[in-house]
C-alpha cells in the first residue's frame, strides 16, 4: 500500500494531459469560431452596404 | 539507359564542383578530426580505454559530419538557384536523388579515408580490416541514404540547418547503434558471425531507405 | 453540422464516456492488486493502451500519409497531422506515466528498455516532424513533406525496435517487463481500458480534424476578403 502515491501521481499525470489537450483544442475552437463571425458580420455589412 | 545517364550527369556536376572548391570534403574532415578531439577532452581518451569509448566518437563525429554534408548539398543548389533546372530535367526525381546520393557518400568516404588514419594514430587502434571497411561503408550508405531524403525536405524549411539533424538523428538511431557496436566487437577482435546481425541490420536499413526514397522523392522535389 | 453527423457524434461520446466509468471502476474496485508489485501495478491499466492508441495513431498518420500522396486530398493531411498530435500526446503519456512505474517497482526512473527506448525515439522524431510542419509556409507543400515523413517514420520503428533489442541483449538484461501468465479479471480490465482508449482517441481526432476544418474555412474567408476589399470600399 506504500506506492499510493506514484499510483495517484500516474493517474493524474494523464488525466491532466488528457484534458489539457481538449481544454486547448476547445479554446482554439472557440477563437476560430469567434474570428469566422466576425469576418462573416464585416463581410454581410459591406455586401449590404454597396447595394 | 536514360536513368544511369541522368545519375552521371549529376554525380559528375557535384564531383566537377567539388574538385574545383574542395570545400565539402576539406571541411568534413576538419569537422569530423575537430569532434574526435572535442571528446577526448570530454571523455579522457587514453589507449588504454580506446576500445570501449572510440567506436562511439567516431560514428558521433561521422554523424555530425555527414549532416553538415548533406545540408551543404542541398544548399548549394538552393543558394546557386539550380533547385529549377534540376527539375526541368526531363528525368525521374529519383534520378537526382540517386546522382546526390552517391556523390554524398563518395564525399563522405573520402573525408573518412583522411580521419582514419588519424583516429588509429590517435587512439592506436587497428584499421587494416575488410570487416571495419564494411560497417563503415554500410552505415554511411545507410546514413546518407536517409541523409539525402530529408536534407532535400530540411533545405525547403525555414530553420533549414537545425532541421535535418533533430529529423534525422531518430531515424537514424538503428545506424548509428548498429555501426557503434560492431565497430566496437571488430576492433576487440571478435569473429566475423557475432556482427553478421548487426551487418544484417545495416543492409535492412540501407534497402528500406533507398527504396523508400526513390518511391517518395518525385513528392518532395515537386513545385 | 447535420442531424445524423450530431447523433451518431454524440453517441460516441456517451459510449466513450461509459467506456471511462467502466474502466475505472474495474480499474480501482473490481480487479485485484498484483501479488509482487502490489497497488502500483494498476499503472499498467492506462499505461498500455496509452502505448496501443499511440501506436495506433502513428498507424494511421502512415495510412493518411499514403493515401494523401495517392490523391492529394487536403483533408487526408487534416487527418494524418491530427493523429501525429495525438500520437505524441499518448506518447509522453506512455514515457511518464512507465517512468513512475518503475520508479517503486524497478528503483530507477528509466531503463533503456527496448519497447521503452523506441518510443522514446519515436516521441523524438514525430516531434521534430511536427516542429517541420511549422517551418514550411506553402500548406500544399508542408502536407507532401509530412506525408513522408510519417511513412519514413512508421517504417522505421519495427527497425529501431530491432536495433535496440539487439544492443542490450548484448548487455545484460537487468529489467525484464515480460509477466507471467495474465489472470481473467485483469485480462478483462485491460481489455476495458483498451476499448476506452480507442474511443477516446477516435473523439479526439475528430475534433482536431474538425479544428483543421474550421482553419480552413477562416483562411478561405480571409482570402475572399482580401480579393474583393477594393471594390467594397465606398
Amino acid at each position: 500500500m506504500e506506492n499510493l502515491g506514484y499510483l495517484f501521481a500516474a493517474y493524474t499525470f494523464i488525466w491532466i494531459a488528457i484534458l489539457a489537450y481538449v481544454y486547448i483544442l476547445a479554446q482554439r475552437q472557440r477563437n476560430l469560431e469567434r474570428e469566422i463571425k466576425t469576418l462573416r458580420q464585416i463581410w454581410e455589412r459591406k455586401i449590404n452596404g454597396s447595394e | 539507359m536514360n536513368f544511369w545517364r541522368g545519375i552521371t550527369a549529376i554525380l559528375r556536376k557535384d564531383v566537377l564542383t567539388e574538385l574545383r572548391s574542395k570545400e565539402t570534403v576539406s571541411t568534413l574532415s576538419v569537422f569530423a578530426l575537430l569532434v574526435v578531439v572535442i571528446f577526448n577532452f570530454a571523455f579522457e581518451l587514453r589507449v588504454e580505454n580506446a576500445h570501449q569509448i572510440a567506436p562511439g566518437v567516431l560514428w558521433v563525429a561521422l554523424a555530425f559530419a555527414g549532416v553538415l554534408a548533406f545540408n551543404r548539398s542541398f544548399l548549394l543548389e538552393r543558394e546557386g538557384g539550380c533547385m529549377e533546372g534540376l527539375r526541368l530535367m526531363p528525368m525521374e526525381r529519383s534520378v537526382i536523388y540517386v546522382g546526390k546520393l552517391l556523390a554524398n557518400i563518395l564525399f563522405m568516404l573520402l573525408a573518412e579515408a583522411i580521419i582514419l588514419p588519424i583516429f588509429a594514430a590517435l587512439f592506436d587502434v587497428p584499421i587494416l580490416n575488410a570487416a571495419l571497411w564494411m560497417v563503415i561503408v554500410l552505415g554511411t550508405i545507410g546514413f546518407a541514404a536517409a541523409g539525402t531524403l530529408f536534407a532535400a525536405m530540411a533545405v525547403n524549411t525555414r530553420a533549414r540547418e537545425v532541421m535535418l539533424p533533430i529529423l534525422l538523428f531518430p531515424i537514424a538511431v538503428p545506424v548509428l547503434i548498429a555501426s557503434t557496436k560492431s565497430t566496437a566487437q571488430i576492433l576487440d577482435g571478435q569473429p566475423l558471425f557475432e556482427i553478421y546481425a548487426w551487418i544484417r541490420l545495416l543492409l535492412a536499413f540501407d534497402v528500406i531507405f533507398i527504396v523508400l526514397a526513390l518511391l517518395s522523392f518525385e513528392h518532395v522535389l515537386e513545385e | 453540422m447535420s442531424k445524423v453527423k450530431t447523433n451518431s457524434w454524440q453517441l460516441l461520446i456517451t459510449m466513450t464516456a461509459l467506456s471511462i466509468t467502466i474502466s475505472l471502476y474495474l480499474i480501482f474496485l473490481y480487479v485485484p492488486s498484483e501479488r509482487i508489485m502490489g497497488i502500483v501495478q494498476r499503472i499498467f491499466y492506462f499505461h498500455v493502451p496509452s502505448a496501443w492508441v499511440g501506436f495506433l495513431a502513428f498507424f494511421v498518420a502512415f495510412l493518411c500519409g499514403i493515401r494523401y500522396l495517392a490523391r492529394r486530398e487536403a483533408r487526408w493531411d487534416a487527418v494524418e497531422n491530427a493523429s501525429i498530435e495525438i500520437g505524441v500526446l499518448f506518447s509522453t503519456i506512455v514515457l511518464v506515466s512507465g517512468s513512475i512505474w518503475a520508479r517503486p517497482v524497478w528503483n530507477t526512473w528509466w531503463t533503456w528498455d527496448p519497447r521503452l527506448t523506441t518510443t522514446l525515439v519515436m516521441w523524438l522524431y514525430y516531434v521534430a516532424s511536427l516542429l517541420l510542419r511549422q517551418m514550411v509556409e506553402d500548406k500544399e507543400r508542408k502536407a507532401r513533406f509530412s506525408a513522408v515523413l510519417s511513412i519514413a517514420g512508421f517504417i522505421n520503428v519495427p527497425v529501431v525496435f530491432l536495433a535496440i533489442r539487439l544492443w542490450r541483449t548484448i548487455h545484460p538484461v537487468l529489467f525484464t517487463t515480460e509477466g507471467a501468465a495474465i489472470e481473467p479479471s485483469m485480462l478483462l480490465t485491460l481489455l476495458s481500458s483498451l476499448l476506452s482508449f480507442t474511443l477516446l482517441y477516435l473523439c479526439l481526432l475528430l475534433i482536431r480534424v474538425g479544428l483543421a476544418s474550421l482553419e480552413d474555412e477562416l483562411n478561405n474567408l480571409k482570402l475572399l476578403s482580401t480579393l474583393h476589399s477594393p471594390e467594397g470600399v465606398e
